[in-house]
């Protein structure tokens, strides 16, 4: 081929086919799990517009959705203590595995992948005994558990990755259950939450992280990760209402926990309830929701300043908006609204026909 | 079923101007007392009557086991556990302290400990099992009405199980702790709420300014929502799903509630009674306010009056219904009806009522 037949060819390429074809950015997809009006459960896919991509069924009530890092899949966890695991497909919109914990286990509501996207971890638990696990599945087997492991601690609920996916942290609510009345708790008196930091390539422990005694009762349950590494670290408190512990902290690996408080009248009316955590998309700012309260607070990564906080009865699911400092929050009365710090909410009305009860967690997929 | 656009219609027009009622703390605080004072107090009282019944004719058969005396408690049973059902409702408060709620019943009952720790139970024989101290503390599954039903209602049990005159046999003894066990239960649950230090009455009474348990008035009243909502999930989901599973072929009546008694449609009928009234003494009145909100008002009376009649058209019982293509229908429909109620408390009340009831902040994780 001549040199310039040879760049006229390249110049046209878009128009014959993709092969040489610049990528498009891959699509931002939305994800949370719903109960309809009837309250039955569903896990459903839509764009920041409302644009509703697909709508599955659910055996049961959903809580946290993994996402694949590289591949268009998501993984739908049951809300703990629970037993199924929903592989989907992003962009066919159908399911591509369904998994059952093993006969001993139940699962505690989160999943993640590994960085390289080849295993899935599950946050678990041996009800029986009271014992917190990780179970470790092989994408390349068809989903099959091909490692399990401890974790120091008795209730793992929420997990992520740091240090370029070499490191999990792992939040342990502290709260162990009755095996017969699943959601008793049984150790008020003496919870000890943690944050676990466990190597994810043999899950050894690393570094655990507690709180001062007098918050022995604040259940840390769920996690965000600023793109420093900047943990956060939401709480719901189990003790008497009349006191108001803090509910937001920041850690770093080796460092100590830094407590964070909003405004008097805004901690209080977080209800000393903390229902979810995001990034946005730069990863410097953290939204907290805070359900009870009707209440999302916003923080900055960096030095833990509190920024301000939007309104939206029990608004519990967040994830990153479109554009960096955005959030998209849900709320399980209905509605779903995009919100910058400092701006008021706006409703993503397209979805309003749903009449979708939207459920804890909501995830933001741009593979 | 509701026909599909109305299922769209209730929370869009919700979404788009919720008539609010403006009601005042006052109102939720007259609301909240108005159900502790009207439905709460007294059918715990009537529990604890009707137990310390219960423990006084087990003490009977085992001072005198015979065919009467077996007789006589096991009426008593259904007695007793007929004041369980109108009120087990209640999830919040002193019936769940100590696990109080599972010990009274553990059901459903998922990894089959009842059959397993009571059979282990009469197995080891051993009284020093039955002490008062250590039978509370011990297995949740032995301790209430279930393993009274088995005890008593098991196939082939007869009055010669529980000894002889001089000598009452381990399984009266069993028998005798678990009814003692209910009876000291239901005392504690209905003191609790009247007196002692912090009556539990006062704990909602006094929730307005808000408190160690609640934020405020509205809260308790969203709890006692809820505990309704929850009830009629339970109703849905357990009493009725289980059982039916898919298809006649299919169906477990064995899962059903109370099934060696065959009163499980007599629970649901008087869940579904319990329920109403709570509604009626707490939700009603608040309704009442506001003249827009009566065609809601009308339309969960209405429902209240099609599930009632659903449960009252079933053949009993349900454990064989269930699996009789015909009498299966029938539960069907009671199900339907029991979750159309169930969401017009659950989506269109909370936002009449001015409520959040979001399964977020009610029933967070």
């Amino acid at each position: 081929m001549q040199r310039r037949q040879f760049l006229l060819a390249l110049a046209s390429a878009p128009l014959y086919g993709p092969a040489l074809a610049t990528p498009a950015a891959p699509p931002i997809r939305y994800l949370s799990a719903r109960a309809d009006a009837a309250g039955q459960h569903h896990l459903t896919a839509f764009e920041a517009s409302g644009q509703l991509l697909f709508d599955l069924p659910l055996p049961g009530r959903g809580h946290g959705i993994a996402l694949h890092p590289h591949r268009p899949w998501a993984v739908q966890v049951a809300r703990r203590p629970g037993r199924y695991l929903l592989v989907v497909d992003l962009e066919q919109g159908r399911q591509l595995h369904a998994l059952a914990s093993r006969p001993d286990r139940l699962f505690q509501g989160h999943g993640l992948f590994s960085a390289d996207g080849r295993y899935l971890f599950t946050t678990e638990s041996d009800i029986e005994h009271g014992r917190g696990y990780l179970g470790v599945r092989d994408t390349q087997q068809a989903f099959q558990q091909v490692a399990e492991w401890s974790i120091a601690g008795v209730e793992p609920h929420d997990l992520r990755l740091i240090e370029g996916g070499a490191t999990l942290v792992v939040a342990d609510g502290g709260m162990r259950t009755h095996p017969d009345a699943e959601r008793t708790v049984l150790n008020l008196d003496t919870m000890e939450p943690a944050l676990i930091y466990l190597s994810a390539s043999d899950g050894r422990l690393l570094e655990r992280v507690t709180l001062a005694p007098n918050l022995h009762q604040n259940s840390i349950r769920h996690l965000a990760v600023a793109a420093d590494d900047t943990i956060c670290c939401v709480m719901q408190f189990q003790g008497s209402k009349r006191e108001q512990p803090p509910l937001v902290a920041l850690h770093r690996r080796g460092g100590a926990i830094q407590l964070l408080a909003a405004p008097a009248e805004i901690q209080g009316r977080m209800r000393n309830y903390c229902g979810s955590a995001a990034t946005d998309s730069s990863g410097t700012l953290f939204a907290v929701t805070s359900p009870r309260g009707g209440i999302t607070t916003f923080w900055r990564a960096a030095d833990g300043a509190y920024l301000g906080h939007a309104e939206l009865a029990d608004g519990c699911g967040a994830a990153a908006g479109p554009q960096p400092g955005q959030f998209l929050v849900s709320s399980g009365l209905g509605g779903v609204v995009q919100v910058t710090p400092g701006q008021p909410p706006e409703r993503v009305t397209a979805l309003d026909p749903l009449a979708a009860h939207w459920d804890n967690h909501m995830a933001r997929s741009a593979v | 079923m509701t026909p599909h656009p109305q299922l769209l219609l209730g929370p869009l027009l919700a979404l788009l101007a919720i008539p609010t009622l403006a009601i005042s703390a006052d109102r939720w605080s007259s609301a909240n007392l108005a159900i502790v004072d009207h439905h709460v107090l007294p059918r715990y009282a009537q529990l604890a009557s009707t137990t310390a019944t219960l423990a006084e004719r087990a003490q009977a058969l085992c001072t005198t086991p015979a065919a009467a005396q077996l007789e006589a408690l096991r009426s008593q049973f259904h007695t007793a556990m007929d004041a369980w059902q109108g009120i087990s409702h209640l999830r919040f408060g002193p019936v769940t302290l100590f696990m109080r709620n599972y010990r009274f019943q553990l059901w459903p009952d998922k990894r089959n400990s009842g059959e397993r720790h009571l059979n282990e139970l009469l197995t080891a024989a051993d009284p020093q099992a039955l002490v008062p101290d250590t039978f509370h503390n011990g297995s949740v599954a032995v301790q209430g009405f279930g393993a009274l039903e088995r005890l008593l209602f098991e196939e082939g049990v007869d009055a010669a199980d529980f000894g002889s005159a001089a000598a009452p046999s381990y399984r009266c003894q069993v028998t005798l702790a678990v009814a003692d066990n209910l009876a000291q239960m239901a005392h504690e649950v209905d003191n609790e709420w009247r007196a002692g230090e912090h009556p539990y009455r006062q704990v909602i009474a006094s929730s307005a300014d808000g408190n160690d348990q609640f934020y405020g008035s509205e809260e308790a009243t969203a709890r006692f929502l809820n505990n309704l909502h929850t009830q009629l999930q339970v109703i849905v989901d357990q009493k009725l799903e289980l059982p039916l599973d898919e298809s006649a072929a299919k169906a477990r009546g064995r899962r059903a509630e109370s099934w060696r008694t065959h009163r499980s449609l007599r629970n649901v009928a008087l869940d579904l009674a319990a329920l109403e009234e709570l509604y009626r003494v707490g939700v009603v009145p608040l309704l009442q306010e506001n003249p827009a909100q009566q065609a809601l008002a009308q339309r969960i009376n209405t429902a209240f009056a099609t599930t009632r009649a659903s449960a009252e058209a079933v053949p009993q019982p349900l454990a064989t219904a269930v699996s009789d293509p015909t009498a299966r229908r029938a539960v069907e429909q009671l199900k339907n009806a029991t979750a159309e109620l169930k969401r017009l408390v659950g989506s269109e009340l909370p936002p009449a009522l001015g409520l959040p009831l979001g399964f977020n902040s009610l029933d967070g994780d």
